[in-house]
C-alpha cells in the first residue's frame, strides 16, 4: 500500500498527463474528442495554401502573410503583414459535409465571424477546412 | 436615393435627440433610458455588475428584473451582455437590453423598457383554449403538424426525435398594437401548409381574444427589371418596402434573399442591395465592387426555385419551404490570399455563398447557382458524402442539375460546360477528359478510390474529378452517342432528352440513392428508376443501361425481346426503327422482303423505312448487324414488322369432324381487332361457337369452333390494325360425314362446261327427286375453291342452271362444290385463259 501510494505521489510530481499518453496529435483530428482537438492545435501555425473550391484542384498561396495561434482556453491570436488581432474560438458540435459529427470552431475576425473544421496534422502541418460543399481545405505549417 | 433615404434617418432621429439630457444619454418620451454611454469614463462600473447598474438605472419596478439572454465577445474582444426584461418571472416582448463592456467596465448600454400594466400572471385562458382560438384565425387547409413529411423533416433538420410544428405556447407580456396597454398573451408560431404561410398569433390570456397576428413571411413583391452580368436583362422580382427595393421576395411560397457580405464571412451582418426604382441598371451596379453579380445570383435563384418548382413539384430546395438564401461578396479566405473564385453550400447554415473573383469573375452565373443548390437538394435527399466515389456522385449530380437548369431556364446558354460564362470552363460533361476528368470508371483520369484516404489535397479522393464519369452518363442519354471507351468497350447510347434523363436522374436520389452511394450503386438505382418512370423494356431503360456500360459500369442492354425498337406497324412513309443496342459503329441495316419498300435507309442507331405502295400488305424483318473489330463476332438482332393493312391470313384445319373443337389463328402480326364468322350452307344460324352458326365475334389469335353436325360451310376472318381493315378472307369447312369420301348419291352436278372454261362456267344441277318446274325444290350452295383451300365464289340458288364469270379469276385448277341438305358433291375444274 505504501509503495502505491508513493507511486502516486511520483506521478504527481513528475506531473504525469494521462491525456499525453493516450493518443497522438499527428493523427486525422475531426472525428476525435474536442479536449484532444484543442490541445493539438495549440501553438503557432503559418498559413500556407488554400486548396480545394468549386473545381477540387484550386490552390492559393498565403506567401508567408498570416499566422494563427491557438492559446490556452481557445484564445487565438491572428497575425497578418499588418495587423494582430485577438480573438477567441466558439466550438459548436455540428454534422460537416462528410455526414461526419465533428467540432466547428467559430471565431470572430475582421467583419464577421470564420468557421471551420480542424481536419487533422501529419507531420506539424495542420489541415482546417470550410464546413461547405465546394468549400476550401487550409494547409497551415507549424512556426516556432 | 441613398441621400434620400439618409435624409430621411435624419429627420426621423432629430426628434429623439431632442428629448436627450446630456450628449451621452437617450430617453423615450417617457422619459426612459434607451442609450446611455460612458466611453468617457465617467462613470466607471465593473461589468460584474451589469445587472444591478441595469435595474438602477432603468428603474424597474419590485415584480421586475432583468435576465442573461446572451453573451458575445466582437472582434475587439470587447463584451457585450444582452439581457430580457421579466414580470414576475414572466418575459416582457421587446424589453431588452445590451450592455457593452471594454476590459470589463461597463461603456454604455442601450434597449427598451416596456411599461406592464399587469398585475396578475396566471392566464384565465388555458394554452390549450387559446391555441383553438389562434388556429380559427387562420382557419388553413392543412397545418405542417398534420403533415408526415414536414413532421419528419423537422426532427431531422433540428436532431430531436421530439421536435414537431405543433405549436406550443409561450405565455408573454405583449402589446397588440404601438401605444397600446401590456398584456398577459399566449403566443403561438403556427406554421400552415396549405396555404403556405407562418404567423405568430397573439391570444390574450385573460379574455381569449386574438389580439394580433403577425406573418413571419413578410414581403411585398414587385416585378423589376435586372441587367445581369452574365444572362443579359432579365425580368426579376424584388421587395419594395421603406421607398427602396431590395433583392427579397416571395417566391413560390417560399421567401428568397441575396444579401451582401461586404467581404466579411458573417451571414448574420449582411446587408441587403438596395434600388430606388427597381431597375437594377449594369450602369449602377456594375461598379469596383462588381455589385452586378448580386442580380446574377438573385435571378439565378429564381430559376432553381422555379424548376423545381414547376418541373418536379418541390417545394425549395429542402423539399419543406426552405427560405432560399445567396450570400454575395463573401470572403472564404481570412486576409489571406486574393482571388475568393468559389462558391459553396454550406450544410450547417443551408444557404450559398459566392466569393469575389480574381482569376475569374465572381462564380454567379447560373449553372453555378443551380449546382450549389443542387448540393442542397442532395443533402435533404440521399445525404451522400463528400469524400470518395459517394462524393464523386454528389458532386456529379451538382453539375448535372446546372446542365439540367440551364437547359431549362436558358436553353442559349446550354453546351455541356460548367463554368463558362466567368471565365471558365471548369469541367465539360460532354468531353470530362478535356479537363483532365475521366469519361469512364476506371479510365483516363480516374482517381483510383480504392484505399484512398480522402484528404484536402486529394480533392477527397477526387471528387470534382470523377464526378466526370457520371457527368459523361448524363450527357450520353441526354443526347446519344456511340464509341469506344477506356476499356475498350464498345458502346452506343440512344439519346432520350435531357428532360426524361433529368426525371430519372431525380427519381433515383429522392428514392434509391443514399448516403454511401457508389458507382455500382447509382447504376441500380438509375435503371430501377427509370423502370419505374418509363417501364422495363423501354428505350429510356435501354438508353440508361447502355451509357452506364458506356462509362465502363456494368453490362450493355440485354432486352429480352428485340433490341430493335420503333413502330410495330407501317402503314405510310415516316415510320421509323430505332436501334437500342450496346453494339457500336460499323453498323448495317437489312429488310427483307426489299421489294416492299421504296426507302429503307439505316445508319448509326436508326433506320428509316418507307413502304413502295400505299396498298403493300404484308411481314418483313429488319435486322441490324456490326462489323466492328472491337465487338468481335456479333448476333444480328432482328425485328419482324407488320406492313400495312392485315391479310386476313389465318391457319386452322378445313376438314373437320362432327363434335370436335378446332382452333383458328390469324397469320398475320401486329393484327389488334377480329371479326370471325361462320357460314353454314344451309343458312340456319343456330348456337354461339357452332359450325350452323353465322357469326361468332372477334377473339384474339385463338378461336374455337365445334362442329356439331354435318353442315360444310365457311369461316371468314376480318381483322384491322393501325392502317385499317383488311380484305375479309375465307377459308371452307368440310365437315366430314356419309355424304363425304365416296361417289355422289345423290349426285346433284348433271353438267359442267365448258372445262376447261375461259370467261364462264356453266353448272347444270338437279336434285334425285325434287326437281320441278326447272326449279329444285331445296337450296344447293355453289363454291369455287382454289388450290389454296380459298373460296373465290360462293352462292345459293334454287335454279338448276346457273353461270359461274371466270374471267377475273386466275387460271388454275379449282374445286367446283354443290351442297344442299340432302348431299355434298364436288368436282375439278379448269380455268385457263
Amino acid at each position: 500500500m505504501k509503495i502505491f501510494i508513493f507511486l502516486i505521489f511520483v506521478c504527481f510530481l513528475l506531473n504525469c498527463d494521462n491525456q499525453t499518453l493516450e493518443y497522438s496529435c499527428n493523427s486525422k483530428l475531426k472525428d476525435k474528442p474536442l479536449s484532444q482537438i484543442r490541445n493539438c492545435l495549440q501553438g503557432k501555425w503559418k498559413y500556407v495554401y488554400a486548396t480545394g473550391g468549386l473545381t477540387g484542384n484550386a490552390k492559393f498561396y498565403y506567401n508567408d502573410c498570416c499566422f494563427i495561434e491557438f492559446k490556452s482556453s481557445d484564445s487565438l491570436i491572428i497575425t497578418n503583414t499588418s495587423t494582430v488581432r485577438r480573438s477567441k474560438i466558439e466550438w459548436l458540435e455540428i454534422t460537416d459535409q462528410f455526414n461526419e459529427r465533428t467540432f466547428q470552431m467559430k471565431y470572430p475576425y475582421n467583419q464577421g465571424y470564420y468557421t471551420r473544421g480542424v481536419w487533422g496534422i501529419q507531420n506539424d502541418t495542420l489541415t482546417l477546412y470550410d464546413i461547405a460543399n465546394d468549400g476550401y481545405g487550409y494547409i497551415l505549417a507549424r512556426s516556432n | 436615393m441613398k441621400f434620400n433615404v439618409f435624409l430621411f434617418f435624419l429627420v426621423s432621429v432629430l426628434p429623439i435627440n431632442g428629448n436627450a439630457q446630456s450628449e451621452s444619454k437617450l430617453l423615450d418620451k417617457n422619459g426612459r433610458i434607451l442609450l446611455n454611454d460612458y466611453s468617457d469614463d465617467s462613470v466607471k462600473v465593473k461589468l460584474t455588475q451589469a445587472q444591478k447598474h441595469l435595474r438602477k438605472t432603468v428603474g424597474l419596478g419590485v415584480a421586475e428584473d432583468y435576465q442573461l439572454l446572451k453573451s458575445e465577445i466582437d472582434s475587439r474582444n470587447n463584451k457585450h451582455l444582452k439581457y430580457q426584461q421579466i414580470f414576475k418571472g414572466i418575459k416582457v416582448e421587446g424589453g431588452e437590453f445590451i450592455v457593452h463592456s471594454k476590459e470589463d467596465n461597463i461603456q454604455s448600454i442601450n434597449g427598451r423598457y416596456n411599461a406592464v400594466s399587469v398585475i396578475d400572471v396566471k392566464p384565465k385562458i388555458s394554452e390549450k383554449k387559446a391555441l383553438l382560438a389562434a388556429l380559427g384565425l387562420l382557419n388553413s387547409k392543412k397545418y405542417k403538424w398534420e403533415d408526415l413529411a414536414s413532421e419528419r423533416y423537422i426532427r431531422k433538420d433540428r436532431r430531436d426525435s421530439t421536435a414537431t410544428y405543433y405549436p406550443n405556447g409561450e405565455l408573454l407580456i405583449s402589446q397588440s398594437y404601438n401605444n397600446a396597454s401590456y398584456q398577459l398573451m399566449w403566443k403561438f408560431l403556427i406554421s400552415s401548409l396549405d396555404p403556405h404561410n407562418e404567423y405568430n398569433i397573439y391570444v390574450n390570456a385573460n379574455t381569449g381574444k386574438v389580439e394580433k397576428a403577425e406573418p413571419t413571411i413578410c414581403y411585398f413583391n414587385a416585378v423589376g427589371s435586372a441587367q445581369t452580368r452574365y444572362s443579359g436583362t432579365k425580368t426579376i422580382t424584388a421587395d419594395y418596402s421603406n421607398l427602396t427595393y431590395k433583392l427579397r421576395e416571395l417566391r413560390n411560397g417560399v421567401s428568397m434573399e441575396t444579401l451582401n457580405t461586404q467581404s466579411g464571412n458573417n451571414f448574420l451582418v449582411a446587408i441587403d442591395f438596395l434600388d430606388s426604382d427597381n431597375n437594377w441598371t449594369a450602369a449602377e451596379y456594375n461598379n469596383i465592387t462588381f455589385d452586378q453579380v448580386a442580380l446574377d445570383a438573385h435571378w439565378g435563384a429564381e430559376k432553381v426555385l422555379d424548376y423545381w418548382k414547376t418541373v418536379h413539384n418541390r417545394n425549395s430546395i429542402d423539399g419543406n419551404g426552405l427560405r432560399i438564401k445567396s450570400f454575395v461578396h463573401f470572403d472564404f479566405f481570412d486576409d489571406g490570399p486574393i482571388g475568393d473564385n468559389n462558391a459553396a453550400w454550406f450544410p450547417t447554415e443551408k444557404n450559398i455563398a459566392y466569393g469575389d473573383g480574381f482569376f475569374f469573375s465572381p462564380l454567379t452565373s447560373l449553372d453555378v447557382c443551380a449546382h450549389e443548390f443542387g448540393h442542397g437538394v442532395n443533402q435533404s435527399e440521399s445525404n451522400l458524402g463528400n469524400s470518395g466515389e459517394p462524393g464523386a456522385i454528389n458532386e456529379s449530380l451538382s453539375d448535372i442539375w446546372a446542365a439540367v437548369i440551364e437547359e431549362w431556364a436558358a436553353p442559349e446558354k446550354e453546351n455541356w460546360l460548367i463554368g463558362e460564362d466567368f471565365g471558365g470552363p471548369i469541367r465539360s460533361m460532354s468531353n470530362p477528359n478535356m479537363f483532365g476528368h475521366p469519361d469512364t470508371y476506371g479510365g483516363t483520369n480516374w482517381v483510383n478510390t480504392s484505399g484512398c484516404s480522402p484528404n484536402i489535397s486529394n480533392d477527397f479522393c477526387g471528387i470534382h474529378t470523377n464526378g466526370g464519369v457520371l457527368n459523361y452518363w448524363f450527357y450520353l442519354i441526354s443526347v446519344g452517342g456511340f464509341g469506344t471507351n477506356d476499356l475498350g468497350n464498345c458502346y452506343s447510347v440512344l439519346s432520350i432528352g435531357i428532360s426524361d434523363a433529368a426525371k430519372i436522374v431525380y427519381h433515383a436520389e429522392s428514392n434509391y440513392l443514399v448516403s454511401s452511394s457508389n458507382f455500382s450503386d447509382t447504376r441500380t438505382a438509375m435503371i430501377q428508376a427509370s423502370k419505374d418512370l418509363f417501364g422495363n423494356s423501354s428505350i429510356q431503360t435501354a438508353a440508361v443501361t447502355n451509357a452506364w456500360y458506356a462509362v465502363g459500369v456494368g453490362a450493355a442492354y440485354q432486352g429480352n425481346s428485340s433490341n430493335i425498337v420503333g413502330a410495330n406497324t407501317i402503314c405510310f412513309q415516316g415510320d421509323f426503327v430505332n436501334l437500342n443496342t450496346g453494339l457500336s459503329s460499323g453498323v448495317t441495316w437489312s429488310v427483307s422482303p426489299a421489294s416492299y419498300f421504296e426507302q429503307s435507309i439505316g445508319s448509326g442507331n436508326s433506320a428509316f423505312l418507307k413502304p413502295k405502295f400505299i396498298t403493300t400488305s404484308g411481314k418483313a424483318t429488319i435486322t441490324f448487324n456490326t462489323s466492328s473489330s472491337c465487338s468481335g463476332t456479333s448476333t444480328p438482332i432482328t425485328k419482324d414488322i407488320w406492313i400495312g393493312k392485315p391479310l386476313n391470313n389465318f391457319s386452322g384445319a378445313t376438314i373437320v369432324y362432327p363434335e370436335q373443337i378446332y382452333s383458328y389463328r390469324p397469320t398475320d402480326l401486329y393484327t389488334d381487332s377480329f371479326q370471325w364468322t361462320v357460314y353454314p350452307y344451309d343458312g340456319t344460324c343456330q348456337q354461339s361457337g357452332y359450325l350452323g352458326n353465322c357469326l361468332f365475334g372477334g377473339g384474339l389469335y385463338t378461336n374455337l369452333i365445334t362442329i356439331w353436325w354435318e353442315v360444310d360451310g365457311y369461316i371468314e376472318l376480318n381483322s384491322s390494325n393501325v392502317c385499317g381493315t383488311g380484305t375479309v378472307r375465307r377459308k371452307i369447312i368440310d365437315v366430314q360425314g356419309p355424304g363425304d369420301g365416296g361417289s355422289c348419291n345423290p349426285c346433284q352436278i348433271s353438267g359442267v362446261f365448258p372445262n376447261p372454261s375461259n370467261s364462264v362456267l356453266n353448272i347444270s344441277l338437279y336434285g334425285a327427286s325434287s326437281f320441278m318446274n326447272g326449279k329444285l325444290t331445296i337450296n344447293s350452295s355453289i363454291l369455287l375453291i382454289n388450290q389454296m383451300q380459298e373460296i373465290v365464289y360462293s352462292s345459293t340458288t334454287e335454279n338448276s342452271e346457273i353461270s359461274i364469270p371466270t374471267i377475273n379469276l386466275p387460271a388454275g385448277i379449282y374445286i367446283l362444290k354443290v351442297t344442299n341438305s340432302l348431299a355434298s358433291e364436288t368436282k375439278q375444274v379448269l380455268i385457263n385463259h
